[in-house]
């Protein structure tokens, strides 16, 4: 089997990560996490119809959907899921601000960009957006070692989304940042990596599945 | 992207990496420093706790020497005290009806004197009598009425639990207890009626016999009367008795409750 299998089922375990959520709902209809599994199944649908895109061999679409729909979409609500969780003034300042470096670099990235080839991606605002959501994991967990919830941290639906988030962000910071650079001068490395980052989604979106069923919101 | 960027990014991802693993490294001394803070912390409370019951025990016992040394002093002292006044007396009777009176008097205080003492070690060698509700108590005292005499106690009430401290719990049980003895032995009756109601503020205890009765007025309170009222004074509560010839006799205890 392909990654492409691999790829496709993908969207599976972010689906069905969704609809763990939904199992939940119950417990978290009454608070801003209510979202997160609304986000995961939207996720789920827009890369279920990238891959139609491939599939019917529009690329150009493809690419378009992706990194001008997904990848944005996916910054901004992790972006706006730290803001729900931060608690003082100076920490939302700094997450407002985060997002609106990263929107702002992405904008940017767009008007400066080189013609689009067949594999290309937005490094740039990508490298901007991730760092800022290390910054903020960090912080998530300085705050939480520092607090009393690190006693049963394994309770918090935080923790295990920073953690999925760390692992995934970590990872695909050298991917997408270089992402370019290595289909130019690497390209023989490329493929490798892709199973690499596979595995680093299939990780996050487990955990984010494990977020709805161990977490507890008090 | 040129070389000089190249190096930068690596750079730069090898410092985050960096910062990653020492933040992961933190994050686990802190979290072993809590446990063990905590887990100190937990012992603390268990040892506070343990401390707070054996002083509460230590009470308990305390309250149950004051409680057996006044039962000796007011009841059994007395009833002692009584019995041998009457023996003193009896070697100056003249012999006839009298005698046979004062004699039957004195073995009666004596009998009462060994129940009373009987109950009294069983209270001490029974610590359920401590640690039992008093409706549990009193049904017990019911069902050993019900088996071992011809009259019948009927006890009535709504309540599950009363959930008295213990001075209350036994100052209560004995008032009612020395009642139904006193019906058993003077009253003549076969029924007794024990009522027990609760609202907000106070709770109640209605106990009535279908016996002879007594005139109040004309009778003099014997050391089993006396004592009820004395438990019902020290206790707090209001201690009414009602009595006439031919309609029984009823008391009326009630107890505020916060």
């Amino acid at each position: 089997m392909g990654q492409l299998f691999f790829l496709k089922l993908l969207n599976v375990v972010i689906l069905l990560s969704g609809v763990a959520g939904f199992v939940r709902w119950k417990e978290i209809k009454d608070s801003y996490w209510k979202w997160f599994p609304v986000y995961l199944i939207i996720l789920g649908l827009l890369n279920l119809l990238a891959f139609y895109m491939i599939d019917t061999k529009n690329i150009k679409s493809n690419q378009w959907l992706v990194i001008y729909l997904i990848i944005p979409f996916e910054f901004l609500f992790a972006f706006w899921l730290f803001l729900k969780k931060a608690e003082t003034r100076p920490q939302k300042t700094l997450i407002l601000t985060g997002m609106g470096v990263y929107l702002l670099s992405f904008f940017i990235e767009i008007l400066l960009k080189e013609e689009m080839k067949e594999l290309y991606f937005l490094s740039f605002s990508y490298t901007v957006g991730n760092i800022f959501m290390l910054i903020f994991i960090l912080l998530y967990f300085w705050k939480l070692s520092v607090s009393e919830k690190i006693l049963f941290f394994y309770r918090e639906r935080m923790f295990w989304v920073c953690v999925g988030m760390l692992f995934f962000w970590l990872g695909s910071l050298p991917y997408y940042g270089l992402f370019n650079y290595m289909v130019k001068n690497f390209m023989n490395i490329l493929p490798a990596y892709a199973w690499l980052m596979l595995s680093l989604n299939y990780l996050m979106y487990t955990l984010f599945a494990v977020s709805f069923i161990w977490g507890k919101e008090n | 992207m040129g070389e000089r960027e190249l190096i930068i990014f690596i750079f730069l991802i090898n410092i985050i990496l960096l910062i990653f693993i020492v933040g992961v490294v933190a994050f686990i001394f802190q979290y072993r420093k809590r446990k063990i803070e905590h887990d100190k912390q937990l012992i603390k409370i268990n040892e506070q706790h343990v401390k707070d019951l054996l002083s509460s025990q230590i009470e308990v016992q305390q309250q149950t020497m004051i409680d057996i040394g006044k039962e000796i002093h007011d009841n059994l002292g007395q009833k002692l005290t009584l019995a041998s006044i009457y023996l003193q007396q009896i070697p100056y009777k003249k012999e006839g009806g009298s005698l046979i009176h004062q004699t039957e008097e004195v073995n009666g205080l004596l009998n009462e004197i060994l129940r009373d003492l009987r109950q009294l070690s069983q209270t001490l060698v029974n610590p359920e009598f401590y640690e039992s509700d008093l409706l549990v108590l009193l049904k017990k005292e019911v069902e050993r009425v019900n088996g071992m005499t011809p009259v019948q106690i009927i006890m009535q009430t709504t309540e599950a639990s009363l959930n008295l401290n213990m001075v209350q719990r036994n100052a209560i049980f004995r008032i009612i207890q020395e009642f139904v003895q006193n019906c058993l032995k003077h009253s003549q009756c076969n029924k007794i009626d024990l009522n027990i109601t609760k609202n907000e503020k106070t709770l109640r205890f209605e106990v009535s016999d279908n016996g002879i009765g007594f005139e109040q007025e004309k009778s003099l309170p014997g050391i089993g009367l006396t004592n009820m009222k004395r438990r019902a004074i020290e206790l707090g509560a209001s201690y009414e008795m009602e009595s006439q010839p031919g309609q029984g006799t009823k008391i009326i205890l009630q107890l505020e409750t916060d």
